[in-house]
């Protein structure tokens, strides 16, 4: 079932690219060039979407993600309810990934939905939107970190768009991901080193409030490492809430 | 659009006029008394004579009670009404302005005039004293009522009227002229281009973003037709605007992706034939997604242009055909351009009676008359051209007029983009 009527449909069967020598794929062993504890560079531009209440644009390494803000805006036909409702969708674009997502199989990826909304929820006031709606949407265009990377990327740049957007908010929320290698602790992993990781945590927090608003951990860690992971994500959540708030006070001085 | 709108002369009105009337309300409801014995010392008695008044008796009372608290509710209501007072911490573009302002200076004229012409012997200055703010104000509302709807309002309430005030001028709303693009920008290969693609392009028309990804991949061919396989998808984001909504594409995405792929077939840019990698056992599919991110009108023009941008930058890498395992492999330091035989470009015009207004944005776009689409060829003939909507002209030879002026522009526009693609 490959056909989709209101799309431009190809050919039933295709075959991803089967390169000949394998050392193509280059696993660029980029800790050789950064520390076990450095992010890759961060790059975030608020405000560039102009029909938004607010957007923001990130790039981390070579994580690219737009997300914009809707709202907040009046439930039509709903039941009363008396706080907002932060609904998030997230998707990624056909070539975000080095095999092509199929849009026609491609389900929104509702996994990753939830857990953004269960970091964001915390930050956001949202009885005071009593009946309204908040619509967040994110497009992955390239994705250079995997799931648990993804989280601590939407998160990030979710954050700043809802604060781009003037809501009421507790605070800024910041992810960051740590991958455990042996003794070795990777934060912001590259692909490869999720893929040989044995566990990978990733940690949204709310620097300001020094608070943890949600913590997703796959694979069996030691709870001496899971202290200091926590220390790491910490440090590294607080700078990269500096860069935004200097960010974030620019444009509105602008 | 942003919620926390600026403070207009609305807002400014219904602030007044509630300060005044809660004013007025406060006084007589704290003291009756001193208002009535500071204006209307004497009272005239029944023998003809003035004398100095005492005290109110009870249905005076009652009266400027009742009419006190109901002073405060018009004034509340006016801003509540109005929006300018905000139950929610955005505020909310309220539709009952207009009106509010209207009504508030109905009452406002009535009450005036009424304390004009009421009788100075029994209420003494009162009337005057009343009379002038009340003047004042109604004058004022009335003032908003004919000058000084706000631009916005007139937007929402009358958009066909707001755009010709503009077009009757030669202009558009963001100063341009009528043949005038937007500032135009077409990225390849630095900022915003994707690893993960074999070829990418972004391309911004004003607020509009498009980015488009060519993806490859290899499959059987039609046993009809020796050709490689092109899949255009154009998806409007919801991210983009708010008018998109998630789910399965619109029926505008829908309409654009196959008009996008109509020309890209019948223009032949991509030479399909030389798609191949095996005769008989495998050719190229090319899959060329576009996402917008975003939407402000002219979505044809931006993902054609980016389409075209990606397409030159996309490398095919040298194949060989596998034979023993049926597949391909490809080699992954060798590599060749994609076999594009020309360049195209698109300009879309829209059509106000009879003027032709190039590259417009979401607003114009959603009230123009009809639309023309224009795609030249790199030797300046015609790639393909499609009309839609409502005649464009009166009769046959404006038409021809119209349709030769927007070619002249196109052309045009064709030398000033490919200028930008590398």
């Amino acid at each position: 079932m490959n056909f989709d009527r209101r799309r431009i449909n190809g050919p039933e069967a295709t075959h991803e690219l089967i390169y000949e020598n394998s050392s193509h794929v280059k696993h660029l062993n980029e800790r050789s060039t950064r520390k076990n504890d450095e992010l890759r560079p961060v790059f975030i531009k608020p405000g560039l979407i102009s029909s938004a209440s607010g957007s923001t644009y990130i790039e981390c390494g070579n994580t690219k993600i737009a997300c914009a803000v809707y709202g907040p805006k009046q439930i039509k036909n709903a039941p009363y309810s008396s706080t907002g409702k932060l609904n998030v969708e997230i998707k990624h674009a056909p070539f975000s990934s080095s095999i092509r997502r199929d849009p026609v199989k491609e389900l929104e990826a509702t996994h990753l939905s939830s857990q953004v909304t269960q970091a964001l929820l915390p930050s956001l006031r949202l009885e005071n939107y009593e009946k309204m709606q908040i619509d967040l949407f994110v497009t992955i265009i390239q994705d250079d970190s995997l799931d648990f990377g993804l989280l601590a990327n939407i998160t990030t740049a979710a954050g700043t768009a809802l604060a781009s957007s003037g809501l009421e908010m507790n605070g800024l929320v910041v992810g960051a991901t740590v991958a455990f290698k042996e003794d070795e602790m990777l934060l912001d992993p590259s692909p490869s080193e999720v893929k040989y990781a044995k566990a990978v945590m990733t940690v949204c927090t709310l620097p300001a409030l020094t608070q943890i608003a949600h913590i997703w951990q796959a694979g069996t860690l030691d709870i001496n490492q899971y202290k200091q992971a926590l220390q790491i994500t910490e440090s590294a959540s607080r700078n990269i809430h500096t860069l935004i708030a200097k960010t974030l006070m620019n444009e509105t001085n602008a | 659009m942003s919620d926390v709108a600026e403070l207009s002369s609305v807002d400014y009105f219904a602030y007044s006029v509630a300060t005044w009337s809660t004013v007025t309300a406060v006084g007589l409801l704290g003291f009756p008394r001193l208002i009535t014995t500071l204006l209307l010392p004497y009272e005239k008695h029944s023998t003809g004579e003035l004398l100095p008044k005492t005290e109110l008796n009870g249905f005076e009372r009652f009266l400027t009670i009742q009419s006190s608290i109901a002073l405060l509710a018009a004034a509340f209501l006016l801003l509540q009404l109005t929006g300018s007072l905000s139950s929610t911490p955005i505020r909310q573009p309220s539709p009952y302005r207009l009106p509010s302002v209207t009504f508030a200076t109905t009452a406002l004229v009535f009450s005036s005039v009424l304390a004009f012409y009421a009788d100075s012997e029994t209420i003494g200055l009162v009337g005057k004293v009343h009379c002038i703010p009340a003047a004042a104000l109604s004058v004022w509302g009335i003032s908003i009522m004919i000058f000084e709807i706000d631009a916005a309002t007139y937007r929402r309430l009358r958009p066909r009227e707001y755009l010709n005030r503009f077009l009757e001028n030669d202009l558009r709303m963001d100063g341009r002229r009528l043949d005038e693009f937007r500032s135009t920008s077409i990225n390849q290969e630095n900022e915003g281009s994707i690893d993960t693609a074999n070829g990418s392009a972004v391309v911004r028309l004003g607020n509009t973003t498009m980015i488009a990804g060519v993806k490859l991949k290899t499959a059987l061919p039609d046993p009809n037709r020796e050709a490689g396989y092109v899949v255009p998808n154009i998806d409007l984001n919801p991210i983009s605007n708010s008018k998109y909504k998630p789910g399965p594409p619109s029926e505008e995405a829908q309409v654009l992706s196959s008009r996008i792929n109509d020309v890209l077939l019948s223009s032949g840019v991509l030479n399909q034939k030389d798609l191949t990698i095996e005769q008989g056992k495998a050719v190229w599919v090319v899959y060329i997604d576009v996402v917008c991110i975003n939407f402000d009108g002219n979505a044809f023009d931006a993902a054609l242009i980016a389409i075209v941008a990606a397409l030159r930058n996309t490398r095919l890498p040298v194949t060989r055909y596998d034979f023993d395992n049926d597949r391909v492999l490809a080699n992954p330091e060798e590599s060749t351009s994609v076999p594009l035989t020309k360049t195209i470009i698109p300009t879309s015009f829209g059509l106000f009676d009879g003027k032709l207004v190039t590259d417009l944005n979401d607003f114009e776009q959603s009230l123009a008359h009809s639309r023309l689409t224009v795609v030249i060829n790199e030797d300046g003939t015609l790639a393909h051209m499609s009309s839609q909507g409502r005649n464009m002209a009166d009769n046959l030879d404006d038409s021809l007029d119209l349709t030769q002026r927007a070619i002249k522009i196109a052309r045009e526009r064709y030398d000033a983009i490919a200028k930008l693609i590398i």
